[in-house]
């Protein structure tokens, strides 16, 4: 297969936010086309300016957002990725170079630094194969290969529409003087627009008036039913009508500010966790009574992350394909309790893993079914996972050629630990690790460096063991699984790739690549339960946990039920303002008597001081 | 004098360039841009087709010093040196490597936060010294003199942090009096400050005091006062008007050099107390591994250290007639 099209419709009559860029004089021209500095002094935010409309969105919009990914100079971290399944990525790239040179050369012409004002390339007619419009309506996405992620990154926000009436506005040099960019003030079509933008303070949010009609809808369990979640069914979004995001650089007064009533969510930072959270007699955490009390609810969830110690399977000791070898890694795998560390570093939040795969991507088998074999076993009692006793780690390293950890050559196994972190956390957990790996007779050693050094070691293969992760891109087993394709290995692909531990099977390449272009159905599942199963085997990791993550939110908010990869559920939200501002009339009335003991004290020390002058 | 100004103002020009150069040197050789790039990148990007668009779009893609490349004065002026160092020399600091905004920009923004945080402690601090060293320099000896001496060392060993967070735990959450943190521009700024004005004066206490003691103590037993109090001047008298205006030489001379604390702002304070502030923006950089923003305040910092001294010198010479420069 050499072209594959996605047919994409837009909705009618979607509009834009109001913009000053699409603000026209009578006979046609942008009003701020050529502004002068003295026009726009004092505006702060892009919804002060005087002049402001809209427009229809277009397929157009969507032509010059993928063309503009090409441009080298926005450097955007999804270029690579469209590059391998979105066609002619390259060649609009080296256009768009061309296109720039010539204008910088006659903007300097101009006696305009293209440094402080960059030149802006007309999007709309540099050519890029991978996007065809039909009509305004109408546009095509044609790709190399067949590839149904695709789906997932053109739902992300690099695929949002861009203006090019947006560019322009903001490639004005007036507008570029007065401190405004593109980037910064991003324009839309959705429930909110952005009114102030202080990066590093705050960033204010408000209901975008023109925001199409869309109605609270949600599919829920019966679960969320009793949670209320589907109250407001059928209602118009968004219900908030501002949005408020505090840049606060420090948890504590995030968190007595959450109390006092002026946050609606927070998280937990671990100092005040015994304050927050009751751990009930079976294991599961519950909200303490003192936070039940006011009104507060704990919500909690596993992310969609994988963490995980990383072997380098280059290594000649710890890496390789040799059943000896996978049965050293096997061994290691089973003393290294993850639950264990969940328990004690995380005060319990977290899932063990069992494969790379996280809870609720679909692949990911859980309870009975999604054990893994070679390092766990399911216990019948608990109903839980547990590790394989520490007997069957000893008798795989004698399998392995390591009798009590003692090698052939008489001496004990000394493995390193490469890390970047030198915090009291990774300490602590290296000191767990090498009392686990002490059990089988394993020396572990620890081999700090800085960051950029480590990341040098990673790329050059020159460690051993490492402590890593994955945050899921898209909820597809595909972003998970790739990490150990042989292809994205690292030193193979000079840093290149994801596959961090070089692992390389053909067995597994053959698996992944027959499932990754897969929708899903019976027969991908099975065949990711294979790639698992080889991977679970060769160990070129030991599986760690799935972070789970605790939220806290006040009893006034409503429909909140956190997302792990979608960000627009904002629109969602809704606040009962009158049940806020009673809770915060109620737990922030300054309590003064200590106040007027104080002024008392100092009058007594006074007098005092007066009468013993007197005396 | 104004040739001793002029002296000293053509010492500083080496100075800077050298400061520059420290500074350059410091950053870039340890960090290299391809470092930044991948750094700033993160573990998903780390591709080198990503870290050479990000030094691009960055402006690190050129060489450090030299550009062979280049024709005539560009082989100078097309470098990380010329670009990223040498302009801040005449104010240009660049653009925020992470979020691309004017570090120039934000630093004026910045500055007046700054300034209504740490003038009213300097002041507040430097005044409550300047009273309590007093007391107790004349009481030497005393239990009240043991007693203060006996605080101020406690004051000094306690961490500026638990100050912060005892401060924001008992005013803000137990008896609510005050914000616990956050900024307003306007009328309402002053709630927002009056925490970090208090915690921020209590925490530099101790070691003024002490300080301050030494000195006026060392003037105490001059002959001048010893003079005065035969001449039967009142203790109040020789107190304000003859020890306080020699000890002052001493003290006025330094305060100069508290220009760079009171521009730079205070960096936990600021960062607890949600203050936008100079002190603030250069820990969230630091944390950020923002490195465009980390230099410009290095540099920034190096300048106003420099500036103090010289009015340091200057303060020096106009309080102290009896100091000749020359």
């Amino acid at each position: 297969m050499t072209r594959v099209e996605y047919v994409i419709h837009l909705k009618e009559g979607v509009k834009y936010q109001p913009h000053p860029c699409f603000a026209k004089e009578a006979d046609g021209t942008p009003s701020y086309k050529g502004v002068k500095s003295s026009e726009i002094a004092g505006i702060k935010s892009i919804a002060s300016f005087p002049k402001q409309d809209s427009r229809i969105m277009t397929a157009e919009d969507f032509k010059v957002a993928l063309t503009r990914l090409c441009d080298t100079r926005l450097s955007s971290p999804i270029y690579s990725t469209f590059l391998s399944f979105i066609t002619g990525m390259d060649e609009c790239s080296e256009a768009i170079k061309a296109e720039v040179a010539r204008l910088e050369e006659e903007q300097q012409k101009r006696g305009l630094n293209p440094e402080r004002y960059s030149v802006l390339p007309d999007y709309r007619k540099i050519p890029l194969k991978g996007i065809e419009i039909v009509d305004d309506k109408t546009f095509k996405v044609i790709m190399p290969r067949k590839y149904p992620q695709a789906l997932y990154w053109m739902s992300l926000h690099f695929f949002s529409p861009v203006p090019y009436e947006a560019l322009e506005f903001f490639a004005e040099p007036a507008i570029v003087d007065a401190g405004f960019a593109f980037k910064n003030w991003p324009i839309g079509t959705g429930p909110y627009m952005m009114t102030d933008c202080n990066l590093r303070d705050f960033l204010t949010l408000k209901a975008n008036p023109n925001f199409r009609d869309d109605f609270y809808h949600w599919d829920g369990s019966a679960e969320d039913k009793a949670a209320g979640l589907m109250a407001d069914e059928g209602q118009k979004m968004p219900f908030i009508k501002q949005i408020r995001f505090q840049f606060e650089r420090e948890s504590i007064p995030v968190w007595i500010k959450f109390l006092q009533g002026y946050y609606d969510t927070s998280g937990i930072p671990s100092d005040m966790y015994d304050a927050a959270v009751n751990m009930e007699t079976n294991g599961d955490m519950g909200l303490s009574p003192e936070m039940a009390e006011k009104g507060m609810q704990m919500i909690s969830s596993v992310s969609a992350t994988s963490f995980y110690l990383g072997f380098n399977m280059l290594d000649p000791v710890i890496g390789g394909m040799d059943p000896k070898q996978k049965k050293l890694r096997q061994a290691i795998s089973i003393v290294l309790d993850y639950q264990e560390y969940i328990d004690i570093f995380m005060n319990g939040r977290g899932v063990m893993s069992q494969s790379i795969l996280a809870p609720g991507i679909y692949g990911c088998q859980e309870g009975k079914e999604g054990v893994n074999p070679f390092t766990c076993r399911w216990d019948e009692e608990s109903q839980k996972i547990v590790r394989l006793d520490v007997e069957r780690a000893k008798q795989l390293m004698v399998e392995a050629g390591y009798p009590n950890g003692v090698g052939p050559d008489g001496k004990p196994l000394v493995l390193h630990y490469d890390a970047s972190g030198s915090g009291s956390q990774s300490k602590t957990g290296f000191l767990w690790m090498r009392e686990k790996l002490s059990k089988l007779g394993i020396v572990l050693e620890e081999r700090l460096t800085d960051l950029n050094r480590f990341r040098d070691k990673v790329n050059k293969g020159d460690w051993q063991m490492l402590m890593t992760g994955w945050v899921a891109d898209y909820p597809d087993p595909e972003n998970f699984l790739f990490l150990f394709a042989s292809e994205n290995g690292v030193v193979a692909s000079q840093g290149g790739g994801s596959n961090k531990t070089n692992y390389s099977s053909p067995e597994f390449d053959k698996v992944f690549h027959q499932l990754e272009s897969m929708n899903n159905g019976p027969e991908r599942m099975e065949l990711i339960k294979k790639a698992l199963r080889i991977i679970q085997e060769d160990a070129p990791c030991c599986w760690g946990y799935h972070p789970k993550s605790l939220v806290l939110t006040h009893g006034w908010l409503k429909n909140y039920k956190p997302h792990h990869m979608a960000k627009t559920f904002k629109k969602c939200l809704r606040i009962d303002t009158e049940a806020r501002n009673a809770f915060r009339r109620k737990y922030n009335q300054p309590i003064l008597w200590p106040g007027y003991i104080g002024i008392l004290v100092v009058y007594a020390c006074g007098l005092l001081l007066i009468w013993r002058k007197k005396d | 004098m104004l040739a001793y100004i002029i002296r000293r103002l053509l010492y500083v020009v080496p100075t800077l360039l050298g400061v520059n150069i420290l500074v350059f040197v410091l950053f870039f050789m340890v960090n290299t841009p391809d470092d930044m790039a991948r750094q700033a990148l993160g573990e998903k990007n780390m591709d080198p087709l990503q870290v050479e668009r990000w030094k691009e779009a960055h402006g690190y893609e050129v060489p450090l010093f030299w550009n062979g490349e280049a024709k005539g004065v560009q082989c100078l002026t097309k470098t990380i040196f010329f670009r990223k160092s040498l302009a801040m020399l005449w104010g240009n600091f660049g653009h925020s490597d992470m979020t691309q905004e004017s570090i120039g920009g934000e630093i004026r923004r910045r500055a007046l936060p700054s300034l209504c945080v740490s003038t009213p402690i300097f002041l507040a601090t430097l005044l409550i010294n300047i009273i309590l060293a007093m007391i107790v320099a004349t009481k030497r000896g005393s239990v009240s003199d043991m007693v203060t001496q006996f605080l101020c060392v406690a004051l000094m060993s306690i961490s500026g942090l638990i100050y912060i967070i005892a401060g924001q735990y008992f005013f803000a959450k137990l008896l609510r009096w005050t914000p616990v943190s956050g900024f307003l521009q306007g009328m309402d700024m002053w709630k927002f400050l009056v925490l970090p004005i208090l915690v921020g004066t209590v925490s530099g206490i101790g070691g003024g005091v002490r300080l301050y003691r030494t000195l006026f103590l060392e003037e105490i037993n001059r002959d001048y006062v010893r003079t005065a109090r035969a001449k039967g001047l009142p203790e109040s008298q020789i107190l304000f008007l003859h020890v306080l205006k020699n000890a002052m030489i001493p003290i006025l001379t330094n305060v100069p050099l508290q220009l760079l604390t009171l521009m730079m702002g205070n960096m936990l304070l600021e960062n607890f107390f949600s203050i936008p502030g100079l002190g603030g923006y250069t820990i969230t950089a630091l944390g950020a591994q923002d490195f465009a923003i980390v230099r410009a305040m290095v540099f920034l910092g190096s300048v106003l250290y420099i500036i103090g001294l010289l009015l340091a010198d200057i303060c020096y010479s106009i309080v102290d007639p009896r100091i000749r420069l020359g």
